[in-house]
Formats: structure tokens, sequence, C-alpha cells
């Protein structure tokens, strides 16, 4: 199980890594890759092509000459594509690459393809399965202004071959002599053709389907939480609170079971910053969002940065007691905590204002604490200051521990 | 379109997903069932298909109809209810998917476009619903298809069941086997072709909002600290190699404390969000980069600015503050910054800092609302 595990993660990496190598569309890779690819394709196609020419009775399934004329043209995007190939390995990786020569090597290889496809029948074949895993393929690669021009010509060549084909102008695949599916039983050789062009189209395009959707639904999760995430400390931020905040306040309302918010603030914190660096304090403010998470419970409490060194706890079910239990053990673990600078120790400790809700007005009991904090700062710092947030006086003298 | 779009996918609950799938799909199941009863009342056309086939897969699309709208019905009065996904999901992909599974291999699984068709399902499938239900659809799916393709192989059902040899006429397709054929193909290739580009559209968007979020702040929208490092040090190694000159202030403001201790925190944001707009619009726009550092802290790089043009700038920035009045609801302030002005001059990007946060803390022992330039004689 561990090692399916360890498979899984390995897996996901590679798509990380190949995802991000993708996004950032470094375009002299990104031409190599695709002409890579492409040229391994047509190599196969034209491995398919040839062994149709083995046998006399297999060749006469194309038109005369016609079998020679597509196994050249198929050669010939082969080696274009190697030059591509070769090319592009003189280019540094990261370097913008002149818009042409994208369109050098994704023009002939998708008309090439359209074309193949044309000549074999796009109506009985899996050639237009094909063609669209090289658009994916090359969307995936490139964005869509580089790619409009190939598409565009491909798509114009298909609509003038079925014009063609409806005014009798041009059969219908001009390239064989009799067609790959005609309702009875399918020749042993188209038989295994067209399954051998189906699995080359299919497996690549749902691969990609799910790469896609999942690197969808990483990259919308990751927003997510940086939406609502502050980044020192990996608290919630200040939106989030005030979120989280809401709806309490709601079920507070209906409920009528206390809740409590907690504020605190780091006593001095400028002096650390001034005395120690910032890279310091900010390892200081991240040590005490650790804290803060650790001395919470998970999903039920919310734990937030509310600003530079102020930090905020929301408590559901939890009455002012018990609120200044909580926010006593993670003082008291923070007064312990050691941090150590240019070989010389500190430590620090915070203030605090309590204030537990009631009927709901969780902005009023926001303000009373933050009175609270006020007066913990005024009375000396390092305590806290305790009250029931109360309509009717909200200037009621408070409880300081 | 592209608004609407992003709201299904990332508004729509599990419910409201399920029934998008049910909607989106039962109209071609209906659609499908009319075509195909056409097909069977014709005489013409019934002499090209095993009419016991046709009818089987009639019966299987009515039922998969009933399915899908019985699970809809269900589920109709919780649509927007934000509840997590039960079965209903993996029944509706499994629904959906076996009956475009059953379409194709009847149409010949290799030679129609019906197998556009089903791949577009799949991807309309996987920016529904979760990985989970999808993956087992989809393996089911799959496995249908190789039953079949084995069963074809051992001569125990044919190819394409549906079709018998009367769709070709002297070597000829038939009028409605074309019509058929094209217009499965470039409707299917069509949809598809236009579902992966809105895919695509989608993730680079989401990639361009990630990057754009990650460097900057997210209260007053200037550059974040990481940003800030990242262009310093690159201008720095820029500055050394072509011996530019390059500038830097580090603002800092006055009494910020008092500020958010007295008028709340409500009021000392707006006053950064405000000091942000003053900082953005006293740059040059592309030039210089504006940042927030952190807390009332902030910075401006001011590459190929001389020491006088970075002065002139800093106090600009100074008197404009201190003469704004800034407002918040029914609040009036005035506030003033302090300015450590430093010039780079082959420092490293510590040092730098250093300098300049120097510089910093003595235009506010001075009595703050000034700008102080870093001497050369300490460090």
């Amino acid at each position: 199980m561990s090692c399916l595990a360890s498979l899984s993660r390995w897996w996901w990496r590679r798509i990380d890594t190949v995802e991000a190598h993708v996004a950032e569309r470094h375009h002299a890779a990104n031409v190599r890759v695709f002409a890579w690819a492409m040229g391994a394709l047509l190599a196969l196609l034209l491995l398919l092509q040839w062994a149709a020419g083995w046998r006399d009775d297999l060749g006469a399934l194309y038109r005369p000459g016609r079998w020679q004329a597509s196994l050249g043209a198929l050669a010939g995007l082969m080696v274009w594509m190697m030059a591509m190939v070769i090319w592009g390995r003189r280019l540094r990786p990261q370097r913008r690459v002149h818009p042409w020569a994208i369109q050098l090597a994704l023009v002939p290889a998708i008309v090439g393809l359209m074309a193949y496809g044309i000549g074999h029948g796009l109506h009985d074949t899996p050639v237009p399965m094909i063609i669209l895993d090289v658009f994916v393929f090359s969307r995936a690669l490139f964005t869509w202004r580089e790619v409009r021009w190939a598409w565009g010509l491909a798509a114009a060549l298909a609509l003038a071959s079925e014009v063609l084909l409806a005014t009798g102008a041009m059969p219908y695949a001009p390239l064989l002599s009799e067609p790959v599916y005609d309702g009875g039983e399918m020749l042993t050789w188209w038989a295994v053709w067209v399954r051998v062009l189906f699995v080359l189209a299919a497996i690549p395009l749902s691969l990609v389907l799910f790469c896609l959707a999942v690197a969808v639904q990483r990259r919308r999760a990751e927003l997510e939480t940086l939406v609502r995430t502050d980044a020192l400390t990996g608290l919630a931020n200040r939106r989030e609170f005030m979120t989280q905040l809401e709806r309490e306040s709601h079920r507070q309302a209906r409920s009528g079971r206390p809740m409590s918010v907690v504020l605190f603030d780091v006593d001095h914190f400028k002096q650390v910053n001034d005395r120690w660096g910032h890279p310091m304090g900010d390892q200081v403010l991240a040590r005490i969002g650790q804290l803060l998470k650790a001395h919470t419970r998970d999903q039920v409490d919310t734990a937030a940065r509310y600003g530079g060194e102020e930090f905020v706890l929301l408590l559901p079910d939890t009455g002012v007691n018990e609120a200044c239990l909580v926010a006593e053990k993670i003082a008291a673990r923070l007064r312990q905590e050691r941090f150590s600078a240019d070989g010389q120790g500190f430590g620090v400790t915070q203030s605090v204002g309590i204030a537990q809700v009631v009927e709901g007005d969780v902005h009023r009991a926001l303000r009373v604490a933050d009175r609270n904090l006020y007066q913990a700062k005024q009375a000396g710092r390092d305590r806290m200051v305790a009250s029931v947030a109360f309509p009717e006086d909200v200037n009621r003298p408070a409880l300081a521990v | 379109m592209r608004r609407h779009l992003d709201r299904i996918f990332d508004e729509f609950t599990p419910n409201a997903r399920v029934l998008a799938a049910i909607g989106s799909s039962t109209p071609f199941f209906l659609l499908y069932l009319g075509v195909h009863g056409y097909a069977l009342a014709s005489a013409d056309i019934r002499q090209g298909l095993h009419v016991g086939t046709v009818i089987g897969l009639q019966a299987l699309l009515v039922l998969c109809t009933v399915i899908n709208l019985a699970i809809g019905f269900r589920l109709w009065p919780r649509c927007w209810q934000d509840e997590p996904a039960d079965d209903s999901s993996l029944l509706v992909c499994l629904n959906i998917g076996l009956a475009f599974t059953a379409l194709a291999v009847c149409a010949g699984t290799f030679t129609a476009g019906t197998n556009l068709i089903l791949v577009g399902v799949l991807a309309i499938g996987l920016m529904l619903f979760e990985l989970r239900p999808m993956v087992i659809a989809y393996v089911v799916c799959v496995g249908l298809l190789l039953l079949h393709e084995a069963a074809v192989l051992l001569h125990g059902a044919s190819y394409a069941p549906a079709l018998s040899a009367g769709v070709f006429v002297d070597g000829r397709a038939t009028w409605w086997f074309t019509a058929w054929r094209q217009y499965v193909l470039y409707v299917g290739s069509a949809a598809l072709v236009c579902l992966l580009l809105m895919l695509f559209a989608r993730l680079d968007r989401l990639h361009e909002n990630l990057t754009r979020l990650s460097y900057t702040d997210g209260l007053t929208g200037l550059a974040n600290r990481r940003r800030f490092m990242e262009v310093l040090e690159a201008e720095l190694t820029r500055q050394a190699r072509s011996g530019n000159d390059l500038c830097l202030l580090l603002i800092d403001a006055d009494h910020f404390k008092d500020i958010n201790d007295r008028h709340g925190h409500h009021a000392g944001d707006a006053v950064l969000r405000e000091l942000a707009n003053i900082l953005m619009a006293s740059v040059r726009a592309p030039a210089d980069l504006p940042a927030r550092l952190g807390g009332e802290e902030f910075a401006v790089i001011l590459p190929d600015s001389r020491l006088d043009e970075a002065r002139r700038v800093a106090e600009r920035l100074r008197e404009q503050v201190a003469t704004h009045v800034f407002e918040d609801r029914d609040t009036r302030l005035r506030v003033t910054i302090s300015i450590g002005l430093v010039e780079a001059r082959g420092l490293n990007l510590g040092a730098l800092l250093q300098r300049a946060d120097v510089a910093l803390y003595e235009a506010k022992q001075a009595g703050r609302n000034r700008v102080v330039e870093a001497s050369w004689g300490q460090a």
C-alpha cells in the first residue's frame, strides 16, 4: 500500500513538473517537444502506411501511384519535424522564439495531418480523433493566438474537401481504391489499421483530459487557499476571518450557545523588528501562528492573523471563562518560547483582550475585545482582560486576569 | 458567457452539477430517440439497419432517460443546498457514459464519429464532477468497449451491430448514412474543440490569477514583499552589470499604531489603501516598483534614478502625504511618513536594506515626517 502511495506521489510530482513547464510556456523547449511528438506520430503512420505496400493485395487498397506519393509526403513531413527538433536544440531553453518559428512547426504538421485524414476519408477512419489529439497537444504547449492559424487552415481544408465531395469534384478518400468500411465485414488489414489508429488516438486523448481536469481542480484549490490564508503564518487571513465571523454570528444568534472572540497583540513587537531585524520578527509571528493552530480545535475554531502583529481567535461554543483558559494556555506557551538571534536569546509576550458574544452581535464583541486589549496594554502588558459584551453597557468594568 | 461558465464550475453545488449533467444530456437522448424512431419507421433506411439492435438501443436510451429524470426530480428541491455529493453523481456518470458508449459501439467503435462524441462526454464530465465517479464510469465504459471488441475478434458478435451491409448500395454509401456520418463527425468535433478550448483557457486564467495573487499584497494591491525582494535582487544584478543608478526608498507611516488603536483597524486599513494609491500615482508607472513590505512599511524601487532625482521623488511623496486628508466613514485624519533613502552603488541586497533601515530609523529619531539619506560614513 505504501509502495502504491509513493508511486502515486511520484506520479503527481511528475504531472506538476510537466504542468508548470507547460504553463510557463518556454517556447524554444515547447517547439522542440511538439516537433518530437509529431515526428514520432508521423513515423508510426509512415510505418503503418509502408506495411500496407508490403503485399500486392494490400497495396491494391490504394489507388495506383497514390501510395508512393503519400509515403513520400509523410517521410518529407517527418524529416521536417526532425529538422525542427535539431534546430530547437540549438536555442537557449528560456528564450522567446520568433512567432513564425512556431508557425513553421505547427502549420506543416497540422495541415499535413488533415490532408492525410482527407486522403483516407474523415468519415469512417479514426484519423479525426488523432487530429483532435494533436489539437489538444498543440493547445497545451502554445497559446490560442499561436495555434489558431494552423487550425484555421486545417478546418478550411476539411470544409473545402466536404464541398468538393458534395459537388462530386473529388471522390471520397482519394488515396484509396475502396472504402475502409462498407457496412459488412472489414478487410483484415483495415480492421488492424483502424484499431491501431484508434488506440494511438484514444489513450493519449483520455489521459490528457484526465490530467487537465486534475490540473484545473488543483489550481482552483491552490487559489482558494491563497485567497483565504495569510502567507506568513498559514492561519486564516482577515478576510476569511470576517467571513467566518459573519457565518458564526448567525449560528450563535439562532442557537444561543456561548461564543467568544480573543484578540492577541504581541508586546513591543516594533522593538523585536527594529532590534533583531524583520526576518526574526517574521519568525516570531510564524511561531505564534503555530501555537494558535495547535491550541484550537480543527474545523470548529478559527484562528486568524488580524493584521500586523495582531491575531484573533473565534471560539464557538465557548464562554468567556473557557476562552480565558485557552488564551492563558497560549500565552503561557509563548512566555516559555525562546527565540535566538546573533547568539542572543530573547522572549516575547502578548496582551490579550477577550469578549463573549451576546445575541449574535459579533461586531460589538470585537469592539469590546479591542477595548479590553487596550486596557491590558495600559495595565502593563503581558496580561489579559475579559468581559461579556452586553449591549446595554459597553463601558461596564472588565474582569482583569 | 465566460462568466456564466466560471459560475458553473466554481459555485455549483454537487447537486446542481448532477442536475446540469442531466439537463444537458437528456435533450440529446430525446433527439436520438426521435431520429432512431424515424429511421425505424422509414422503409428505405430500415434496409441498412439491424432492426433488433436498434430497438434494443432505443430501450436502453429510454431506460437511461427515465433514470436520469428520476434522479433529477429527487435532487431538484435540494439543488442549492450545500450538501456533499452522494451516489447520485456516480449513477448519473455511469448512466450517461453507458448510453453514449452503447451508441458508439453500435455505430462502429472505430469507423464513426460517435467515438468523438464519447470523448466529448468524457470532457464535460471531467469539468463537472469529481475524479472518483468519472474514473469509475470511465473504467466501466472502456471495459464494455473492450468486451464487445473481444466478442468481435472471437466472432461472437458483429462489428457495428446496429448497421448492416445495406448502408452501402453499389459500393456507395446511402444518402442517409453519409448525412448521419457527417453530422456526427462535425457536431462531435466542433463540440469537443469548444470544450477543450474552454478548459485550456480556464487553466491559463487560473495560472495567471495564481501568479498575480502570489505577487500582490491583498490589502493595497501593491507588490508584496516576495515580489519586492525578487525585483530588487534582479535590479541589483542589472545595476552591477550596467552601472546605471538605482535608488531605494523605505517608507514607514508615523504613529500608525495610534491610528489603529484610536480609530480601529478599519480606519487603519483605509489609510494604508490610500497611502498605496498615493504611492502608485507618484512614481513612473512601469519602471518604478512600489511595494508593501508588511504592516505600515512600504518601499519604492527607483531604477535608473540618480540620488537627486530620488530625493525629489521622496520629498514630493512626503509632502503629498502630509497634506492629504485621509477619510474613512466619518473620521478624517492626517498621516505623515518617514522615508529612508539609499543609493545602491554596488551594495548587495542585505547591506542595501540595512542602510535603508538605518536611514529610516534616523528619520524617526529626528522627529518623523522627513526624508533622511543613508550616509556613507557608517554602515
